[in-house]
């Protein structure tokens, strides 16, 4: 059916939104790794803990398991690919996300937006294309190369701990 | 609505109950998904409207680009041509999922005949054979806010299961007013070549809201 509602009333997007245990950042200062406003990075970055970006950043970023903001002050030209997207600055690209997409009023955002959720504040502006189809190609594709794309109820640190254990036991063995 | 009111017509803020886009979304709700095709500015009350459903939502804000558009000289021999290469320009290409629902809420108005006519050129192989198109169109007034107003859907602001919509917020205008075209369906159906009128209701400010079906064996 169209409407996205299960049979117990929840929308199929929550439970990988809502239920899930927030990434665990490995900031000390426990706000996750931080691109400050004075830093402009161009490149890929990948990894498994929340960001904040504050400066500018052209290319790609995936933590397609963790949260990305973009703050006030943060302009992003690149491919984003995140459990969730906040944007409170400026992007300009696709941004794709397994959960949620929230863009608050101070938001200027150009591009594509793919993600089961979309939250837009009143005053933020948008202009491209909204895809909030949970079976969309391009959320498959892009989630297809993270270890659980659906299961990000579980911390990545959990596929590593698994991996370890594996590894331990074979050597034990 | 009386004539010499509607001249003065309040365009403040006002909620405006709009059956027939209320009767829009009621019936793509029970599609598997739908690609909305909207013309217009991006309203918060249409993203989280449609963040209830399987839904594609293309934004064009092609308010912010009427200026070029009104730039190209109706005179010249490649008007026709221009304006549908400018449109064409400011679309996505739908070529692989065409769009279900075009929505243009006032911005007809702001079209001469030529444009309306490129419109429909562009637009046509960007939607399916079965897409509506929804507009509303001044009618009682013969004048109107110099430039296009937001429309959107009046829903929570949270996403809900089943949104009831039978309401929009129509945005402040600008002080400024234009003469109105003031466009009737048959001008409309002569204009938008491969549309033909499906219903059209007067709404309480005095516009006339309307959905446009595509005629059969339109390419």
């Amino acid at each position: 059916m169209f409407n996205k509602t299960n049979s117990d009333g929840r929308s199929p997007a929550e439970p990988s939104v809502e239920n899930r245990p927030a990434a665990k950042p490995t900031a000390p200062n426990g706000a996750g790794a931080v691109i400050g406003a004075s830093l402009n990075i161009e490149g890929v970055m990948q990894g498994a803990e929340d960001l904040q970006i504050l400066g500018a950043v052209q290319g790609t970023i995936q933590l397609p398991n963790n949260k990305v903001t973009i703050g006030q002050s943060g302009k992003v030209s690149a491919d984003v690919v995140a459990a969730n997207i906040v944007v409170e600055g400026q992007a300009d690209g696709n941004l794709i996300a397994s959960g949620c997409v929230t863009l608050h009023k101070s938001a200027r955002v150009t591009g594509r937006i793919v993600a089961p959720r979309v939250r837009q504040e009143e005053g933020g502006y948008f202009k491209g294309t909204i895809d909030m189809d949970t079976d969309s190609e391009a959320l498959k594709k892009a989630f297809s190369g993270s270890a659980k794309p659906k299961a990000v109820s579980e911390h990545p640190r959990a596929a590593q701990d698994a991996q370890q254990d594996a590894a331990l036991a074979k050597s034990a063995g | 609505m009386s004539h010499a009111a509607a001249a003065t017509r309040d365009r403040r803020p006002e909620r405006l109950r709009v059956p027939l886009f209320a009767r829009l979304i009621g019936d793509v709700a029970s599609q598997d998904r739908v690609v909305v095709l909207d013309l217009g500015g991006c309203s918060h009350g249409m993203v989280n409207l449609l963040s209830a459903y399987q839904a594609c939502l293309h934004v064009v804000d092609l308010p912010s680009s009427l200026g070029p558009l009104q730039q190209i000289d109706r005179d010249a021999a490649d008007a026709e041509r221009s304006l549908i290469d400018r449109f064409d320009a400011l679309m996505p290409d739908l070529s692989s999922e065409p769009a279900d629902l075009l929505l243009c809420w006032d911005l007809l108005n702001y079209f001469d005949p030529a444009a309306l006519r490129a419109l429909a050129t562009a637009l046509a192989p960007r939607l399916r054979q079965t897409a509506r198109l929804h507009a509303v169109m001044e009618y009682a007034s013969d004048q109107m806010p110099a430039e296009p107003s937001l429309w959107m859907p009046d829903v929570v602001a949270e996403p809900v299961d089943d949104p009831q919509v039978d309401h929009v917020m129509v945005g402040a205008a600008a002080a400024a007013q234009r003469a109105a075209p003031r466009y009737t369906p048959r001008q409309l159906e002569g204009l938008l070549l491969g549309f033909t009128i499906d219903s059209t209701m007067l709404l309480s400010n005095g516009m006339q809201e309307h959905l446009f079906k595509r005629s059969p064996n339109t390419p």
